[in-house]
């Protein structure tokens, strides 16, 4: 009944199915490896301009003289460069080449590709110096000019024909929950951008209509766009390593329907207490609560497939890294849903608190995936093992402590300034006194994730121009494996 | 393909709900307001910006200083905003207005503009603060905006009117001084308007009761 | 690219790449029912919670209703009658005011504790000014003060920006009072009633000067 099942017992079958998964790989390797590459030069600037911003919290004359490096600033262009240029870079290149997969056809334009990748990179530059030089729109997660839009949504047209061509190419069957994340996401972002920027920067409405666009935009930024494309690689990378089927089809509908649904309506909930009508914020409070929904369900499909083979996390970082991403994915959702409770919100709004769960979302899980997405493809688009477990070892350890420690300081100092702010007898300069310290160690956690990242980059640089021909053998965390089953 | 039409069209509508719900009902909503007049004075609130407060509004986008700092004054359930004099009231949607481009702000890293026109409304004090937040609020992490003024050799016999009073310390020395810029001043003029919740408007003395009566 | 390795030509994978050939076969997915305790439990509970969440807390679902409860909204004109508790003209109270308007308009410049900022902006604490006369620290208040001035003995050039408009009488009052009973300073209360005198006296007063301020006051 299950064609894969019979091909794994069929010598010809397998042979074939490799045959096509090579020529797959073989006409990807061009788009998504520029498209992979290119992200990883916007992590080690984004990072560094993190950092800058990071400093600047607790050291406000850092780097002040100059208004290109002005805390408002830096600020912005290292979210829109994490955002645009490293998450949606990596995104489009793992989607594009997740679905060429599951559709078994091979991208067939890859010149166009190329030439979409060159205008996103091309988009993201512009956008930044438009930033940095003071152009930026300062509307939240939207700060490219309009100047750089062109670029983006240009570009993107070009990725959504071929995704399109890819799904119309797919042989008659069953289609996999992958192809439906990614190619709703495909469909969702350009949705969002160009609806966001064409009422908010090109044709702006009445400004107090702008601020529910704008976090309409910018919460389905995350959860409409890096959230598909993380779970459609999570839910395609987690079977694929441990060599077992989903758990159950029909939670992952119920996941993706309800995800569909509630987390489009989520964005209010950055506006409680704002000047907005009680039901506009209610309709958000109540889809950020029935996102449990869609996070239980796919936490348990997840935990279900995974389930006696948890220790394959201890030699594969393919799977280590998507497993780190998806628990913290259940974790930044939950969070994400307490936090919409008004009472709750009147605490951790306008803290550091919503700063650390942003990167629970986006790092912990998005990233985390992406990479584990990365160590997953680039040996088969380079036909490549990945030249060094030390360095691979290097990165999960510097990010995942890293994370882990810029989270909780993070979080526990935004609590205390959400406590602190509600009293009104302690003066605002002594809020700013109590948050310092936690500040400060947000920068040494933000630096460890960073040399994780110049691991990372180190060891795809190369991998890319080293000359070592293709053992067979998977790079993994250790080399010895006590069970003789291939795992990445 | 048949299948996957449904499929399309599914993750189509659920995203068409919430763009309906959150695009276009709040600019049917909230995106037609009009000036009322002033019931105390006959003027027409909200006041719009001039065209220097225009310019110092775009300054303050440039800079991007809605990363730090909100304006938006909350009801006094749960913030303290209205005890901590940021507002008389909280805000409401019409007294947006004329803004153009709203900067509401999600991060209180400072304390909340809305007011700001009204509760220090002293340029000196403006100048002393962008050109170092030291001076004036020891301890802030705000950084210096010491670039949008303007640092000039002293003539002794013809002193700028218009030069910072730095405190020692501060500042470029003695043979020097400090004006502050063009972009400066409307930057200021900008913070001088804001006053949003300084008047009464029909919406606004329910929300008011709601804040004293709790 | 290697030659050979071309689409559709022949090859052996097994000479081109280890990590096709340890590959797994694309994934599948096993059709198992969700389980009961998930519906039952978690979807229905959390559905029928949030139905009741958007009809209770929604303000009626009107756009001028900004407070989220149900049964509030329909009463507006009832709250109308909360009006403000009785004025008390006990210093005290008066002094207490004060503070939250010090707090919120003053401190800024004056500091929290009216050392005032050396250069810029004179102390309040053991000023002469703040501890002579009512009228000379009310004026200034209500419509502003420019030009050199002399605090202790010493020479400040600023402007002080009026508060007239936006500081009703017994703010004034409150604020003043407090002022001259903290930081050491003990000069008698300031009555709102003295407040609206001057203001009555002297409306639309532009800003004044030392020297204006003293014509008006020799008086």
């Amino acid at each position: 009944m299950n064609p894969e099942k019979d091909q794994q017992h069929d010598p010809e079958a397998i042979e074939k199915s490799r045959q096509q998964r090579l020529e797959i790989d073989l006409a990807a390797r061009w788009p998504v490896g520029i498209f992979i590459g290119s992200s990883i030069f916007w992590l080690l600037l984004g990072s560094a301009l993190a950092i800058a911003a990071s400093i600047k919290l607790h050291d406000p004359a850092f780097l002040a003289e100059n208004p290109w490096l002005t805390f408002g600033r830096v600020r912005p262009a290292h979210l829109n460069i994490v955002a645009y240029g490293w998450l949606s870079t990596a995104g489009i290149g793992i989607g594009l080449w997740i679905l060429s997969r599951l559709c078994r056809a091979p991208i067939r334009d890859n010149r166009s590709l190329t030439l979409a990748a060159a205008l996103w990179n091309m988009g993201n530059a512009v956008g930044t110096w438009g930033i940095l030089r003071g152009d930026s729109t300062a509307v939240e997660w939207l700060e490219y000019p309009t100047y750089a839009a062109p670029f983006l949504l240009v570009s993107f047209a070009f990725v959504m024909l071929e995704s399109v061509g890819l799904i119309r190419r797919r042989p008659p069957g069953h289609i996999y929950i992958s192809q439906w994340y990614i190619m709703a996401a495909f469909f969702w972002f350009p949705s969002l951008y160009f609806t966001a920027h064409g009422l908010l920067v090109l044709a702006p409405v009445q400004a107090p209509a702008q601020p529910p666009i704008n976090w309409w935009f910018a919460h389905n930024a995350l959860g409409l766009w890096f959230t598909p494309i993380g779970l459609g690689a999570a839910y395609y990378l987690i079977p694929k390593i441990i060599g077992r089927p989903i758990h159950s089809y029909y939670l992952s509908v119920i996941g993706f329907w309800s995800l569909a649904f509630f987390y489009a309506w989520n964005g209010m909930h950055h506006l409680i207490g704002g000047p907005f009508p009680a039901w506009l914020i209610t309709a958000s409070v109540v889809a950020s609560i029935m996102m449990f929904i869609p996070v239980i369900t796919v936490a348990i499909n997840h935990h279900f497939t995974m389930v006696g083979h948890f220790k394959k996390t201890i030699y594969s970082p393919t799977l280590r890294f998507v497993v780190f991403g998806a628990m913290c994915y259940t974790l930044a959702s939950f969070q994400g849903s307490t936090m919409a409770i008004r009472s709750l919100n009147g605490i951790t709004h306008f803290t550091h608190y919503t700063i650390a769960h942003a990167h629970l979302g986006a790092y912990g899980f998005a990233t985390m995936v992406f990479f584990g997405s990365i160590y997953y493809i680039m040996p088969r688009l380079l036909e490549r093992e990945w030249p060094s477990r030390f360095l691979i070892r290097i990165h999960f350890w510097s990010c995942a402590i890293g994370f882990i420690a810029y989270f909780i300081f993070l979080s526990w100092g935004g609590i205390l300034q959400g406590i602190e702010m509600n009293q009104k007898e302690t003066p605002f300069l002594e809020i700013v006194a109590l948050t310092m310290p936690y500040l400060k160690l947000r920068t040494v956690a933000g630096s460890l994730m960073t040399l994780g990242h110049l691991a990372f980059a180190v060891s795809f640089c190369w991998m890319i121009i080293s000359h070592r021909a293709s053992t067979g053998e998977p790079t993994l965390f250790s080399k010895r494996i006590p069970n003789p089953d291939p795992i990445s | 393909m048949s299948k996957f039409r449904y499929i399309f069209i599914g993750f189509m509508l659920t995203f068409l709900s919430s763009w309906v719900g959150l695009v276009l009902m709040p600019v049917w909503g909230l995106g037609n307001f009009e000036q009322t007049p002033d019931p105390a004075t006959g003027e027409m609130i909200p006041p719009k910006l001039s065209s220097l407060e225009k310019e110092g509004r775009d300054v303050y986008i440039a800079n991007g200083c809605v990363y730090c700092h909100s304006q938006q004054v909350h009801p006094a359930r749960v913030r303290t905003d209205i005890a901590r004099g940021w507002g008389v009231r909280r805000t409401v949607a019409r007294d947006y207005m004329n803004q153009e481009v709203a900067q509401m702000g999600t991060m209180r890293t400072g304390p909340d503009l809305s007011n700001i026109g009204v509760r220090n409304p002293s340029e000196t004090w403006h100048y002393l603060h962008l050109y170092n937040p030291q001076i004036t609020s020891k301890g802030s992490n705000m950084p210096p905006f010491t670039f949008l003024f303007e640092t000039k050799k002293k003539d002794p016999e013809n002193p700028a009117k218009d030069a910072l009073n730095l405190p020692e310390g501060f500042g470029p020395g003695a043979d020097y001084e400090v004006t502050p810029s063009h972009e400066m001043r409307a930057l200021v003029a900008y913070l001088q308007s804001l006053k949003l919740s300084a008047y009464e408007i029909p919406e606004a003395p329910a929300a008011r009761i709601e804040s004293l009566a709790e | 690219m290697k030659p050979g390795n071309e689409p559709g030509e022949d090859f052996d994978t097994r000479k081109v790449h280890g990590a096709i050939i340890r590959e797994k076969s694309e994934p599948s997915e096993k059709f198992r029912a969700a389980p009961w305790w998930l519906k039952h439990g978690i979807y229905a509970p959390l559905a029928m919670w949030g139905i009741w969440y958007l009809i209770v807390a929604s303000g009626g679902f009107r756009w001028d209703e900004y407070s989220e409860g149900y049964f509030r909204t329909f009463v507006p004109e009832t709250t109308e009658e909360t009006t403000p508790a009785p004025v008390s003209n006990d210093p005290k109270a008066l002094i207490a005011e004060g503070e939250t308007v010090y707090t919120a308009v003053c401190a800024a410049c004056h500091q929290a504790t009216g050392t005032g900022l050396p250069g810029a902006f004179p102390p309040l604490a053991g000023s002469d000014w703040v501890n002579g006369t009512e009228e000379k620290i009310i004026l200034p208040v209500l419509h502003g003060l420019v030009g050199e001035i002399v605090v202790n003995g010493e020479t400040w050039n600023g402007a002080m920006p009026a508060q007239g408009a936006t500081l009703d009488d017994r703010k004034v009052a409150a604020v003043l009072s407090y002022i001259r009973s903290s930081w050491g300073n003990s000069a008698p209360p300031v009555t709102p009633e003295s407040v609206t005198t001057l203001r009555e006296k002297f409306k639309d007063h532009a800003p004044w000067t030392a020297a204006d301020l003293e014509a008006a006051l020799a008086e």
